[in-house]
């Protein structure tokens, strides 16, 4: 009797131990045939940072433009190559004295409801973002009002001329004015199209999971057709470099582009794998407290420009990635002058503070160090100072915390380390948002620069319809800015994708940084 | 009726037997002194400068000029995690001294106090220990900004009740014995037998949990700076040196590894420790194999 | 005996009360703008003001402290100022993956750590027992988030036998029941992607319990031994019972309450801990949700975590010490001596 009994728990324990193995065991065999990244219907790319809002109108940042690239069509968008081209405006033509811009849509074009495209569509989404006034209504300041004329035709007036408006309208997603003003609430629709999909683009928004991932699928009724692109595409959020690694060499992903720059060799190197590098419109900068502290004093300024190791930068920090920066505005930006690359001299920038009778300095630097070139820059700038006497802090922040410093002179940083992501390439993204002081604690002049020559300058040449003339006033505010050394401008760093072999297109639009084009991503079989 | 075939083993050596420590507590007692001293003087024992720079230098294997390789950074690993014992060991030690000191403190008032004072901080204590540790880090790091300060306040706060309660349950215990009621009928002050019959008794078993707990704030304070809500770059506090390496265990596997494998020997090191304290109180332990 | 019960449960309202006034407090600590962030990265200052006030954040600190009261109170913990929408949706969402997690982990610690305290008492003292306490004291001592990066480098990416991160394969839509990823797709009739789902946990579970599997098998192995040595053991193998039997039925069951009390108290220390495991395995949960969260400044949303776990934590704890005396009766006596 006994007997039986004990054997009846040994019986459990091995029957229990059994199954837990068995469940490992079975679990582990199912998962690599199905796992789908190696479908060819599917798309995972990987991203280091989820977007706080599906939101158009927040487009203006890297992460929102991400996602609202699949869902949403622009009126005129740029392509791989930097031209401006037609989208969903089948032809436009800016008026003689640059006040209306007259617009033919595209006909045919179906929202992801099955409802037409129209001009009504457009005239909400511009009026939206005119009243309430946030993300990227900075960036089309000018416009007034539309004025529809029928379903394809409409005229949008500007309060003003304005050279970038057409360049900012590839930021300006149209939205399906009905489903929108069906779910208004109380904030203009932010709270509906915050996890909602109000758009005609070549794909619909299937869900998306906090913080974890976001799934598309293909959208059959699009306007341009399809070739060659996935049914399905989702984006993974991997925020640790190492994860997004990891999980393209376990065939979680095929597509990253935060692979850290020391793990590149490793998929050069492999057959299964190809890294891309393309050319951006990104540039590193490090800007100044201009008004306040010890950088008030532009040779301060200039000294610790020289201190930088510019030339270990692009070698090691990018690993031959990019270039150095040369002047305020990104090079292969148009009106680029001719202003020479930063260089290291650790002689020069000494004698520039003992001429400033400046010993022990102390400064304080903001950077954003979840970005590796951004961590390794800073680490290299604080030892490169204390060469020259200075004592650097560097002072890890988030984003949003950086606004708040640089929102008012008394609490901006000595230094704070930003890149500037043009939203269009025209010089007015850079020169005029970063260097104009109608934008200081506005959220762009990083610097609080005010040099009342720089501001008329690029005001003018924002009106300006001339292109040669504008060139010839940005040329000159560059060298002003220059002269000013109102920051360090460190690099050009290139964008690098890793995606396994077999993906091809135009993946990426420097007019569009940090995301990736995923309508002209093709999938291979 | 089962240990007596392996106690006489051969490795009854390693086992306490008369004195009360063997040769492998005295090694681990030698061990973590050793580690102290590191933390104390780490800035000066480094070979390298932890801070400088020098990108030509990244990322080389561990070898005879850098004995733990280098970082990313060029900077000696070896180094870095010298003067990173300072941050990441005296921080914990700040946190256990000073949760040490408040849970004595409210646990012997606790328990030696009026009833509704005892109620009161026994509710505190309540509050504080609702919240585990790492959530609350992460409340002061929102509330102070990320970084090691704020890290460690937390932690001080939510690990006091631990101890206000283990000293009320002692001293309740003692209270009651009988040396303690004979050195009354003696005469003696309250106050000296608070201090020298009633707290040194009730510490003896403290001492055990606050050596364990050394082990449990370190790996709680580099898991913060790992995180990235504790220590922020360029400190070389620990837990931050792991996560400095995290991406790059494919090019130099021993910027992730070493500071890894330290954490753990200095976690394990102040564990044991704390076995060999509890021993010591309780010789009966060693008998029954309690170890 | 009920009369304790009711003096603690009295006491709960009252430190869930401490406890949201002192979150409220540290948040109001925060130096960085939400305002602004909301408002747009290129917002002029009437806009980020516009948003200040939509967000009622210039009202005065006793108005903001009052309303967020009762706003807790009603279940409304505030909307996120990322994604606009109501935190105790985002919450709503994640936690199950976290309960989900610490489920898997205890599972994994009762599993692991039962067989290692009767193993190592009844072998006291032999190698075996030095080599399993051995091996249970790295994995107490091990740092959870290094452990965690090196199995995922090794297990994960070099030899594939495991996911990187997530909670099941990329683009699979589940239908949400519970919110917990495995039993959903259990539920759904799938078994695959249950198994795949197993497949994604096995690994962060593992990682998030190991420490507790030391601390918990220690305790019942003193737990054991204890038992072990008195009489009526003693007198159960003279009566002829097997040694199996013995530790099992007699000695396990009158050493497992300590035991008990311990698993009570770690859930709310591993709920903590899923911070840790949650950011480096890529799941959702309260703990990446949290640390995100503190990372954007989303004022409303790291209130809401750490409230949260303060609720599930205290009530824990009740449940732990009620239970506690519940089952022993030893405690229920010594219940007037307090």
């Amino acid at each position: 009797m006994i007997k039986m009994k004990t054997l009846n728990y040994h019986k459990k324990f091995r029957t229990i131990a059994l199954a837990l193995a068995a469940t490992l065991i079975v679990s582990g065999c199912s998962s690599g045939s199905d796992d789908t990244a190696a479908n060819s219907s599917q798309l995972v790319i990987a991203d280091n940072e989820p977007p706080q809002t599906f939101d158009p109108i927040q487009a203006g940042n890297s992460t929102v433009n991400a996602v609202v690239i699949p869902l949403y069509d622009t009126l005129i968008d740029f392509d791989a190559q930097n031209e401006l081209g037609p989208r969903l405006a089948e032809s436009y033509k800016t008026s003689q004295d640059g006040m209306k811009i007259e617009i033919t849509l595209r006909a045919g074009v179906k929202f992801h409801d099955g409802s037409l495209l129209t001009s009504k569509d457009v005239q909400y989404t511009m009026d939206r973002v005119k009243a309430l006034n946030v993300g990227v209504a900075s960036e089309v300041v000018a416009y007034k009002s539309t004025d529809v004329i029928d379903d394809l035709n409409l005229t949008i007036n500007l309060s003003e001329p304005s050279a970038p408006f057409l360049s900012a309208l590839s930021r300006i997603y149209i939205l399906n004015s009905n489903l929108v003003k069906a779910n208004l609430g109380s904030d203009s629709g932010q709270t509906w199209l915050a996890s909602n999909d109000a758009g005609s683009g070549p794909y619909t928004l299937v869900s998306y999971t906090t913080n974890q991932e976001v799934v598309f699928k293909k959208f059959p009724d699009y306007y341009r057709g399809f070739d060659g692109q996935a049914e399905n595409v989702v984006i993974k959020y991997l925020t640790e470099s190492a994860t997004q690694r990891d999980a393209l060499l376990n065939g979680d992903v095929d597509i990253a582009y935060d692979v850290a720059t020391a793990d590149l060799p490793g998929f050069e190197g492999n057959s299964e794998y190809a890294v891309t590098k393309k050319d951006t419109l990104v540039q590193l900068y490090i800007f100044f407290n201009t008004q306040k502290g010890e950088t008030k004093d532009p040779r301060v300024r200039e000294a610790i420009r020289l201190a930088y190791d510019y030339q270990s930068h692009v070698t090691s920090i990018l690993a031959g990635n990019g270039s150095v920066a040369e002047g305020p505005l990104p090079s292969v930006m148009n009106c680029h002058v001719g202003i020479a690359a930063g260089k290291q001299d650790l002689e020069k920038a000494k004698k520039l503070l003992a001429a400033a009778g400046k010993s022990n300095l102390k400064l304080t630097m903001s950077y954003l160090s979840v970005i590796e070139e951004m961590d390794r820059s800073g680490t290299l700038l604080q030892s490169a100072l204390r060469e020259i006497g200075v004592d650097l802090t560097l002072k890890t922040v988030t984003f949003p915390e950086y606004m708040e410093q640089v929102s008012k002179v008394a609490t901006t940083p000595d230094m704070g380390m930003i890149y500037a992501f043009p939203s269009y390439p025209d010089p007015h993204s850079v020169l005029a948002i970063n260097f104009d002081s109608k934008y200081i604690g506005g959220g762009y002049n990083y610097a609080a620069y005010k040099n009342p020559k720089v501001d008329s300058l690029v005001r003018a040449a924002a009106v300006e319809t001339d292109s040669k003339k504008r060139c010839d006033l940005y040329g000159q505010a560059q060298n002003i800015i220059e002269g000013d050394f109102v920051s360090i401008n460190i690099s050009n760093p290139k964008f690098v994708v890793v995606s396994r072999t077999g993906i091809s297109g135009d993946i990426y639009r420097p007019a569009h940084h940090n995301t990736l084009d995923i309508y002209n991503t093709k999938v291979g079989s | 009726m089962t240990i007596s075939r392996w106690s006489n083993f051969r490795f009854s050596a390693l086992k306490r037997q008369n004195s009360l420590l063997s040769i492998f507590d005295k090694l681990i007692f030698i061990l973590i002194f050793f580690i102290l001293v590191l933390a104390i003087f780490g800035n000066f024992l480094a070979p390298y400068d932890p801070y400088l720079v020098n990108l030509k230098d990244s990322l080389l294997p561990p070898s005879s000029e850098h004995l733990f390789g280098t970082d990313v950074n060029g900077r000696d690993m070896l180094s870095r995690i010298l003067v990173g014992a300072s941050s990441s060991l005296l921080s914990t030690l700040f946190v256990i001294m000073f949760a040490a000191l408040v849970g004595v403190f409210f646990g012997t008032v606790s328990a030696l106090g009026p009833r509704w004072l005892d109620e009161i901080i026994m509710r505190l204590s309540d509050v504080a220990l609702a919240f585990p540790a790492l959530i609350l880090s992460l409340g002061f790091a929102a509330a102070l900004g990320p970084s090691l300060r704020s890290a460690v306040i937390a932690l001080a706060l939510t690990w006091w009740p631990g101890y206000a309660r283990l000293v009320r349950t002692y001293v309740l215990e003692i209270r009651h014995k009988e040396y303690v009621d004979a050195a009354t009928v003696l005469g003696v002050s309250k106050i000296r037998l608070i201090f020298k019959h009633i707290l040194p008794n009730a510490l003896v078993n403290l001492y055990v949990q606050i050596t364990i707990d050394v082990s449990a704030v370190l790996l709680v304070i580099s898991g913060l700076s790992f995180i990235g809500i504790g220590a922020q770059a360029p400190s070389a506090e620990w837990g931050a040196l792991v996560a400095d390496g995290r991406n790059y265990i494919l090019a130099g596997w021993w910027t992730v590894m070493i500071p890894g494998v330290v954490i753990c020997i200095t976690a394990l090191l102040f564990n044991l420790a704390g076995d060999a304290l509890r021993v010591m109180n309780d010789p009966t332990l060693a008998r029954k194999g309690e170890k | 005996m009920t009369r304790f019960v009711y003096q603690r449960l009295a006491m709960v309202p009252l430190v869930l009360w401490a406890v949201a006034t002192l979150v409220f407090f540290m948040i109001k600590l925060i130096p960085g703008d939400p305002a602004r962030v909301a408002a747009g990265r290129s917002a002029t200052i009437e806009q980020v003001e516009a948003m200040r006030e939509k967000l009622g954040l210039s009202n005065s600190l006793a108005e903001q402290y009052l309303s967020y009261l009762s706003q807790t109170l009603q279940g409304d913990l505030g909307t996120s100022i990322f994604t606009f929408r109501p935190v105790i949706m985002d919450l709503a969402q994640v936690l199950p993956s976290s309960f989900e997690l610490v489920f898997a982990a205890m599972f994994i610690n009762v599993a692991l750590a039962i067989p290692l305290g009767v193993i190592t008492a009844v072998l006291r003292g032999s190698p075996t027992d030095l080599l399993l306490r051995v091996i249970t004291l790295i994995g107490a001592t091990v740092p959870v988030f290094w452990l965690g990066l090196v199995l995922q480098y090794s297990l994960g990416a070099q030899l594939k036998i495991f996911p990187i991160s997530g909670q099941k394969p990329s683009g699979v839509q589940i239908e949400r029941v519970t919110g917990m990823t495995t039993i959903d797709a259990l539920i759904s009739g799938n078994v695959t992607l249950f198994f795949q789902t197993l497949h994604y946990i096995v690994l962060p579970a593992f990682v998030l319990s190991i420490a507790f599997v030391a601390v918990t098998a220690r305790t019942l192995r003193s737990g054991m031994i204890n038992v072990l040595e008195s009489d009526f053991v003693l007198l159960a193998r003279a009566k002829g019972v097997s040694r199996v039997r013995a530790v099992i039925r007699h000695a396990l069951r009158n050493a497992i309450l300590p035991t008990f009390t311990i698993l009570g108290m770690q859930i709310g220390w591993m709920l903590g801990s899923t911070v840790l495991v949650e950011s480096i395995f890529g799941r959702q949960g309260i703990g990446s949700y949290a640390t995100t969260a503190v990372l954007q400044k989303d004022i409303f949303a790291v209130i809401s975590v750490v409230l949260i776990i303060g609720v599930v934590v205290t009530i824990m704890n009740l449940l732990v010490d009620v239970s506690h005396r519940l089952i022993d009766p030893r405690l229920r006596i010594s219940t007037g001596a307090k």
